[in-house]
């Protein structure tokens, strides 16, 4: 109730967004909303830090949203808004980075949509976490990587190579470059006559 | 005499984040707002037009349903005129009654409530009659409303006035022969930055721990038992910086967009068929 509505609307975020925010382990802080509020508050914070973060799977995709809409109202309003001035306030742990929100993320995005940020999946790690009785107890972490777009960093993923494998294909690129090169040949003879 | 090089005098420093009146990035911030401003499109749109909006929860929201009831609120607003109210705006609506017999039934107050979205809307007006508060709920879209009047159009403090029960009647009194104050077209809806004082508890709810702008000082009024109970009490004041649980209720400017090119498309339409000149689509604030 009596909660002030948000001025105006801003548009959708382009990442799937659960209908149910999910709980979160919080590790030695006691399990609540607001707990689960300073956990996702760090991770923003380290991600806008070190635009590319390993995280626990789960926690990457909880934080993501967020992650979006914060860059969202910074594309959206500027940093003379007053809501998003309260909102980069909180978020962010470390004041120089609302600095590097408004001055180096954002310009970034200022003409693109959503999404801004990608989230890819490593492969599971197992880990030995003790050994009791001569019996190893090992526990196996989903790991998310979460980064912000335009980083500086080399791509997690590999672009696909747009040359095809097939031989046939390699040897028919091959001759028409070749063919290419042949017309150029020719053409720079006839202009040197 | 010395006088400093043309140079040196324009440079503006960019590199450094100052916070407020920095010419330079406020102009880019009023670049955007006109950009929407040529489509015709209303900034202020899910404030004036609550009824517009998609339902909160999500999977309520059903596409073919809201186009529907869209069809029939365009329908009922070409026959009547409906005003643009907000919250804190003083409100005359004219019903006919099947008990009064060739009358009609008018009641004047303040808008305190706004809530539902598509045909179901209602919102909320009271007032105080011999002494004793008066709240008249209304569907906005109920056949049997035959005018609705805007007499003073302005926004208070909070998008909800519950508190006014539990206000000293001054607050919520207004005269039934009020009459209507024009609003200059083009100029921002003012905010009555009113705070009200309560009555002496006990209250209707625990007001001091409410976010409530508009209410002064509750906490010197509210009774020792309360005070005690505070530390218990779970204040959950931080939910405003949950980013996603508000985007989870509020609407998207997409859906906003649509639904005003809808509008526009279907004044478009009754125009050109020569019925009526009614405008549908229409903000005081935005006028031009």
């Amino acid at each position: 109730m009596s909660a002030h509505r948000v001025a105006a609307s801003l548009p959708r975020i382009g990442v799937t967004i659960g209908h149910v925010p999910q709980k979160l382990k919080t590790g030695g802080i006691e399990p609540s909303r607001r707990a689960r509020l300073e956990v996702l508050r760090r991770i923003v914070t380290r991600t806008v830090r070190e635009e590319r973060v390993e995280l626990k799977w789960n926690r990457a995709v909880e934080a993501r949203p967020y992650v979006e809409r914060l860059i969202q109202l910074g594309v959206e309003r500027g940093p003379l808004d007053e809501y998003t001035a309260e909102m980069m306030e909180w978020w962010l742990l470390e004041k120089d980075l609302i600095t590097k929100m408004h001055e180096v993320i954002v310009p970034r995005f200022q003409n693109n949509a959503s999404p801004f940020t990608s989230l890819f999946r490593l492969p599971p790690q197992r880990l030995q976490q003790f050994i009791q009785n001569k019996r190893e107890v090992w526990k196996r972490y989903d790991i998310g990587v979460l980064e912000i777009h335009g980083n500086p960093f080399p791509p997690v993923q590999e672009e696909s190579s747009e040359q095809s494998d097939s031989i046939l294909d390699i040897l028919l690129a091959d001759a028409l470059r070749n063919h290419q090169m042949d017309l150029q040949e020719r053409l720079n003879s006839e202009k040197s006559k | 005499m010395f006088r400093p090089a043309a140079r040196e005098v324009v440079r503006i420093p960019s590199r450094f984040f100052s916070c407020k009146s920095e010419p330079v990035r406020a102009a880019t911030s009023k670049k955007q707002a006109t950009k929407e401003e040529i489509a015709g499109l209303i900034p202020a749109f899910p404030e004036i037009y609550p009824d517009f909006l998609q339902s909160p929860v999500w999977n309520r929201r059903n596409a073919l349903k809201e186009e529907l009831e869209r069809q029939d609120m365009l329908e009922r607003r070409m026959n009547i005129d409906i005003p643009e109210f907000y919250v804190g705006s003083i409100v005359a609506v004219t019903s006919s009654d099947k008990n009064l017999g060739s009358k009609d039934h008018r009641f004047v107050g303040i808008c305190i409530r706004r809530e539902k979205e598509g045909l179901l809307h209602q919102f909320t007006l009271r007032n105080t009659i011999e002494n004793i508060g008066v709240e008249v709920l209304y569907d906005l879209y109920n056949p049997t409303i035959k005018k609705i009047e805007t007499l003073k159009l302005e926004k208070r403090l909070d998008s909800d006035l519950g508190y006014l029960v539990d206000a000293l009647p001054e607050y919520s009194t207004f005269d039934f022969h009020m009459e209507p104050q024009a609003h200059p077209a083009g100029t921002p809806i003012p905010v009555n930055e009113l705070k009200v004082k309560l009555k002496n508890p006990p209250w209707t709810r625990r007001w001091e721990i409410s976010s409530c702008r508009g209410i002064e000082d509750t906490w010197t009024q509210a009774t020792p038992w309360y005070k005690r109970k505070l530390h218990k009490t779970l204040v959950n004041d931080y939910e405003k910086y949950d980013l996603i649980a508000n985007y989870r209720t509020s609407s998207t400017k997409e859906h906003e967009i649509y639904v005003q090119a809808q509008m526009q498309k279907f004044e478009k339409e009754r125009h050109a068929a020569g019925l009526t000149r009614r405008r549908i689509l229409k903000s005081a604030a935005s006028y031009k």
